[in-house]
């Protein structure tokens, strides 16, 4: 066995060892296991009651829309660091070795799309809405799986590539981007072309849009959804073109590499040194900043506060300062992936549409600037009442909730066609879930911070989210099966939600006033 | 004054520190000198409120959770601590503001002092390492403590920021401070020191006095070696 194939293998082996080691990683990966076998459950259970399924097109339609916003997205960082095939180790152990250069880019694209596939893992928890939406059986959702992880794979492959040609040459790079936006402009203006031909039926023509020839032509989401369309009608002859214009691209990528600039090593290392940097201040219990390369200093001083509240002025220059306003590009996309799902479920109502909302609130609720604080020594110094830091730590996650809550509602009112006291009971349901979900964090920190691996606070902060959510969601089904109603079953739910969640999130809060007294402020 | 009395830290099984008691009086400096890992920043963390621990920890009789405490203790971490999005100014006001402080130009004596001066415009993340360094002991320092933990503070600093920061400790002595300072570099303890505790293993194997009487029988160089390389010698 070559080198670097020893080393392929030698690490997935004691991956796999440390599931056994570390007996928490198995409990954690059995826990998984068992959630992806629940959905499967739930999915097959729901198979009698909606025997009619919608036009499997349509998630064709948005799996191509995934695949290409995954692939833009990664392409983009081309223009600033290039892909991050490789990491810091193999930038100093194996790029001075004495091997040839072509099987260590092969080595990084294989490990690449171990990589890649990992990232899809979220896809298999969508088991039981796609089975019962549009009859998908598991081993087309594998598929799913397996298209996400090539536009992921193709994404970081063409970002080295964007890199690796213009990072020298300003003007070279100027073209790139132009190539890039038009590339975009191009997809939307398309698709508005078919949206403007019937926008009574705006869902029904993008999913036209998307199945014709020429889309399914275009790189890369389109040939990864032509390889969806083919698995879904058994149809060889789609599965063939799909995945082979998929390879005859990686093999003219790997060629434009080896012809343009064969020495590729210090295209990646920037990328590489940023990534380790990460890693190193995450091992410190450091939060990396994701503020802008080039950072606008506006307007600089306080000016204001004094005592605890210093905290959400801070928040609020350093959102200033990182181009968020409200809301972050994250929450953004997030909250753009939710009202598209709307598009797709509105005959089914608000029920999965605020399901999956709440689900992806679930891991973006730990990103706010409170869980960064905890980091730094400085909440933990300052000569004030321990709830009052906590609270003003806090501040800033109100007003963005608030934001974000409406700005997927309304839009989802019109799509679903909800009625209003519905949609602002909804609004309110989402509120308390951010209160319900910061309060989890505070727990969390309280009681387990820095006393625990990754793996075991991963672990208890599933748990205790589903333990929190737990009683606002039995109460509301209790409520229904009782026939209680305010303005509508669905209103009465949203409003026990929300007030169960309300009271848990405070009684929450308060216990965990005295955290920031008795800190466990420990990276080891 | 800053009194340990009987402090241990456990971290699951492993024992960080066991039954710890010194006390750093008022102007006096006092070293914990050990090699990596012997325990040194697990007592300085549970001094600054940082880790849980048992036993009794107080400044100047308070104990050191309390808001009376935490007024007088400056904590320099080992890993500076600033701000990415703050600009080197904005740090200090932030410090001064949190702590309810008049700006009495000790704050930019402090920046002139460690050559921060011209860099009041940027950034946290802009600064080198030591430049974030020498941020994290500004901002420790602005508020004037009474009680000054010191840890590891002397890494990544440039030779003049050094020579400051030496000055720095004698400076605090005279004013009645008090300072403790952990380091595992015997080099950069000097003859500033009072008293000087050596760790190993998450306890104290020696304590040395800075008087001509103890430093005659035996230098803290070749106490610190017979201790860390050769058997105890307390």
């Amino acid at each position: 066995m070559n080198a670097l194939a020893f080393l392929i293998f030698t690490r997935l082996k004691n991956t796999l060892k440390s599931l056994v080691r570390q007996p928490v990683r198995l409990i954690y990966a059995v826990i998984l296991v068992a959630l992806i076998g629940f959905t499967i459950f739930a999915g097959n259970q729901e198979e009698s009651k909606a025997p009619q399924y919608r036009d499997i097109a349509e998630l064709i339609a948005g799996a191509m829309a995934l695949y290409t916003l995954m692939f833009l997205l990664l392409a983009r960082n081309g223009f600033a660091n290039g892909g991050s095939i490789f990491a810091m180790p193999d930038v100093n152990l194996l790029f001075p070795a004495p091997f040839v250069q072509r099987d260590v880019l092969f080595y990084g694209l294989i490990k690449q799309v171990g990589s890649s596939l990992l990232l899809g893992f979220f896809l298999l928890f969508q088991y039981t809405w796609m089975h019962t939406a549009y009859g998908v059986s598991y081993g087309f959702l594998l598929i799913l799986v397996l298209g996400y992880a090539l536009a992921v794979f193709f994404g970081q492959f063409v970002a080295m590539l964007i890199y690796s040609l213009t990072s020298a040459d300003e003007r070279k790079k100027k073209r790139a981007k132009v190539i890039y936006a038009a590339y975009i402009a191009l997809i939307l203006i398309y698709a508005a072309s078919f949206v403007l031909k019937d926008t009574a039926n705006a869902v029904s023509q993008l999913v036209a849009a998307a199945g014709s020839p020429l889309m399914l032509f275009t790189p890369v989401g389109g040939w990864l959804g032509l390889f969806a369309a083919g698995a879904a009608a058994s149809d060889v002859m789609k599965i063939v073109l799909g995945l082979g214009l998929c390879g005859i691209f990686a093999a003219l990528l790997i060629l434009i590499v080896e012809k343009t600039n064969s020495d590729f090593y210090e295209d990646v290392i920037k990328t590489a040194e940023v990534s380790q940097s990460a890693i190193n201040a995450s091992k410190q219990g450091v939060v990396a900043e994701s503020a802008p390369a080039h950072v606008k200093l506006g307007k600089t001083g306080f000016g204001r506060g004094a005592g605890a509240e210093m905290f959400y002025y801070k928040h609020r220059l350093e959102n200033r300062r990182s181009r968020i306003l409200i809301l972050d590009t994250i929450s953004l996309i997030w909250a753009a992936c939710v009202i598209i799902f709307s598009l797709f479920m509105r005959e089914s109502g608000i029920i999965p549409v605020f399901v999956m909302a709440t689900y992806l609130q679930f891991f973006s609720v730990s990103l706010g600037r409170f869980n960064k604080e905890l980091l730094k020594p400085y909440i933990y110094l300052l000569p004030e009442p321990p709830l009052s830091k906590m609270l003003h730590a806090l501040r800033e996650s109100l007003p963005s909730a608030i934001v974000e809550a409406v700005l997927i509602f309304v839009p989802v009112y019109f799509i679903i066609g909800m009625n209003v006291p519905e949609m602002l009971l909804c609004i309110l349901a989402r509120i308390s879930f951010t209160l319900l979900f910061i309060a989890g964090n505070v727990i969390l920190s309280r009681i387990w911070s820095g006393s625990a691996s990754k793996a075991v606070i991963m672990l208890l902060y599933m748990v205790l989210m589903l333990l929190l959510a737990a009683p606002g969601v039995i109460l509301a089904i209790v409520t229904a099966a009782a026939g209680l109603t305010v303005f509508s079953g669905i209103a009465t739910g949203f409003l026990v939600i929300t007030i169960c969640n309300l009271l848990i999130a405070l009684l929450s809060l308060f216990l965990c006033r005295n955290m920031l007294q008795y800190a466990e402020l420990n990276y080891q | 004054m800053l009194k340990i009395e009987h402090v241990t830290k456990r971290y699951g099984k492993t024992l960080a520190n066991n039954d710890i008691s010194f006390t750093v009086g008022e102007g006096q400096i006092a070293i914990l000198l050990g090699p990596n890992g012997a325990g040194k920043s697990t007592i300085i963390k549970c001094i600054a409120g940082l880790l849980r621990f048992q036993g009794s920890i107080t400044l100047n009789g308070f104990d050191n959770k309390s808001l009376e405490a935490k007024r007088l203790l400056g904590y320099i971490p080992e890993m500076p601590a600033v701000y990415d999005l703050l600009t080197v100014s904005e740090h200090l006001e932030f410090i001064r503001r949190a702590y309810r402080m008049e700006d009495d130009g000790y704050g930019d004596a402090l920046l002139e002092r460690f050559e921060l001066g011209d860099k009041r415009q940027k950034l946290g993340k802009e600064l080198s390492k030591g430049m974030q360094q020498k941020l994290s002991l500004c901002c420790a320092l602005v508020h004037k403590p009474r009680v000054v933990i010191f840890d590891e503070p002397m890494v990544g600093l440039d030779p003049h920021a050094i020579k400051e920061l030496k000055e720095m400790f004698r400076e605090l002595k005279a004013d009645g401070a008090s300072v403790l300072i952990s380091t595992h570099m015997i080099d950069s303890v000097e003859d500033y020191w009072d008293v000087t505790h050596i760790m190993t293993n998450g306890e104290f194997a020696a304590t040395k006095h800075n008087t001509p009487d103890e430093l005659q029988s035996q230098s803290l160089e070749e106490l610190f070696f017979s201790i860390t390389e050769g058997g105890a010698n307390k």
